[in-house]
């Protein structure tokens, strides 16, 4: 099965960095979380693309006033994530946004897929996003719902950061102040 | 064979049904005669604990003791290779060790190994008046430990990072020490130096995990 997937993938993405992953994962192999994600046919390719290639890796200035900073964490698994967006201050659109995860497989996986669904999102409606979408998405099997859960806790409180910088930094009220 | 194998899944399956309130510490019992802390000490010496796990799984081992119908009957404890097994998992890691500890005796036995519980708990210990626990700085800082390991590209940086992680866990462990030998127990900073513990053990994981030019995956 997992011979399969490996296959699978390495026709889809040949590329060096993949190799590398699954040179470094797939030795211990029980261990693994990518054989978790890789053991039902439907996921394993976007996670894996995810993971392998995440999208907007970095970091922002933190005190920039047109950036909130959200870092969570997952307790049980002590797993962190670090998720910046970028507001247009007179639109309240995310313009642009990084993250910074240390974790998992599907943590990686779900910050990395969460910061492609809030570009170009408002911050009401990024704030929609539930973990359960995210989830569905890459298909995340039960035991990796928390990692899913960190994505959507770090928008929250990076919504959040940016909402009450606003609100201390200008009495004029904009868009994205209004809380 | 087979038939010490259903003995095994019986057995686990005694074990989930009388899940709650399981005191692994009863199972080694050189190491912990008291049922475990606070009565006894925190801190446990890895190795006269490994010596009794092996002593313990010399006896009980499936392959020895098949046969026996009774095996797992005697002194009302279940001593199936399997749960000495995950008996030894959970207090050889002080981090288990201290969850267990709380699920055992904590006045509402929280469990918090899972999400949602320490998830509330933090929320609760952020905003009670003492203050338990300083959670962003925790973040912060546990962001900062894995950054420096993954800026790390000699073992020379590495052992920076693992010393003072070492450190960490060190402080974490005896500050749990102390707690549970204090009365009364103060149980909410008990749950805020497990939940620090949690996150200074993944990181440990991330350094033990470090090879040169790998990328850092953390897998638990």
């Amino acid at each position: 099965m997992f011979r399969q997937a490996l296959r699978h993938a390495a026709v889809a993405r040949p590329t060096g960095a993949l190799n590398a992953i699954f040179r470094t994962s797939v030795v211990p192999a029980s261990r693994s979380p990518l054989l978790a994600l890789a053991q039902k046919r439907t996921y394993h390719e976007k996670v894996l693309d995810h993971y392998a290639n995440p999208r907007n890796v970095g970091t922002m200035n933190k005190n920039d006033s047109d950036v909130g900073t959200g870092l969570v964490g997952a307790p049980a698994c002590g797993d962190v994530m670090r998720l910046q967006i970028k507001v247009d201050e007179e639109t309240g659109v995310i313009q642009d946004v990084k993250f910074k995860t240390f974790g998992c497989g599907s943590a990686i996986a779900s910050s990395s897929y969460v910061t492609e669904l809030v570009k170009g999102k408002t911050l009401e409606e990024a704030l929609e996003i539930k973990n359960t979408a995210i989830a569905k998405e890459l298909s995340l099997p039960p035991v990796k719902l928390h990692c899913s859960m960190l994505a959507e806790d770090a928008i929250k409180s990076a919504v959040k950061d940016y909402k009450s910088k606003r609100a201390g930094a200008m009495k004029q009220p904009t868009l994205g102040a209004i809380a | 064979m087979f038939s010490s194998q259903r003995h095994i899944s019986r057995a686990a399956r005694r074990w989930a049904s009388t899940g709650t309130g399981k005191n692994y510490f009863q199972l080694f019992p050189k190491s912990f005669p008291n049922q475990g802390p606070p009565k006894d000490l925190f801190l446990v010496n890895a190795r006269t604990l490994r010596k009794e796990f092996r002593a313990l799984q010399s006896q009980n081992h499936p392959d020895i003791i098949m046969g026996s119908l009774s095996f797992s009957e005697n002194k009302g404890i279940d001593e199936t290779s399997s749960s000495i097994n995950r008996a030894y998992s959970v207090v050889k890691n002080p981090y288990m060790r201290a969850a267990h500890i709380i699920e055992l005796l904590h006045p509402e036995h929280f469990d918090i190994t899972t999400d949602e519980t320490s998830k509330q708990l933090i929320s609760k210990l952020k905003s009670n008046s003492a203050q338990s626990l300083n959670y962003e700085e925790l973040l912060m800082t546990v962001l900062e430990a894995h950054e420096a390991l993954e800026m790390a590209n000699r073992e020379l940086d590495l052992d920076v990072v693992q010393t003072e992680n070492d450190e960490r866990i060190d402080e974490c462990e005896k500050e749990i020490a102390k707690l549970l030998g204090s009365q009364p127990i103060d149980w909410d900073k008990i749950i805020a130096e497990a939940i620090k513990l949690k996150y200074w053990a993944n990181i440990a994981n991330g350094i033990k995990e470090w090879e040169q030019g790998k990328p850092v995956l953390l897998t638990h």
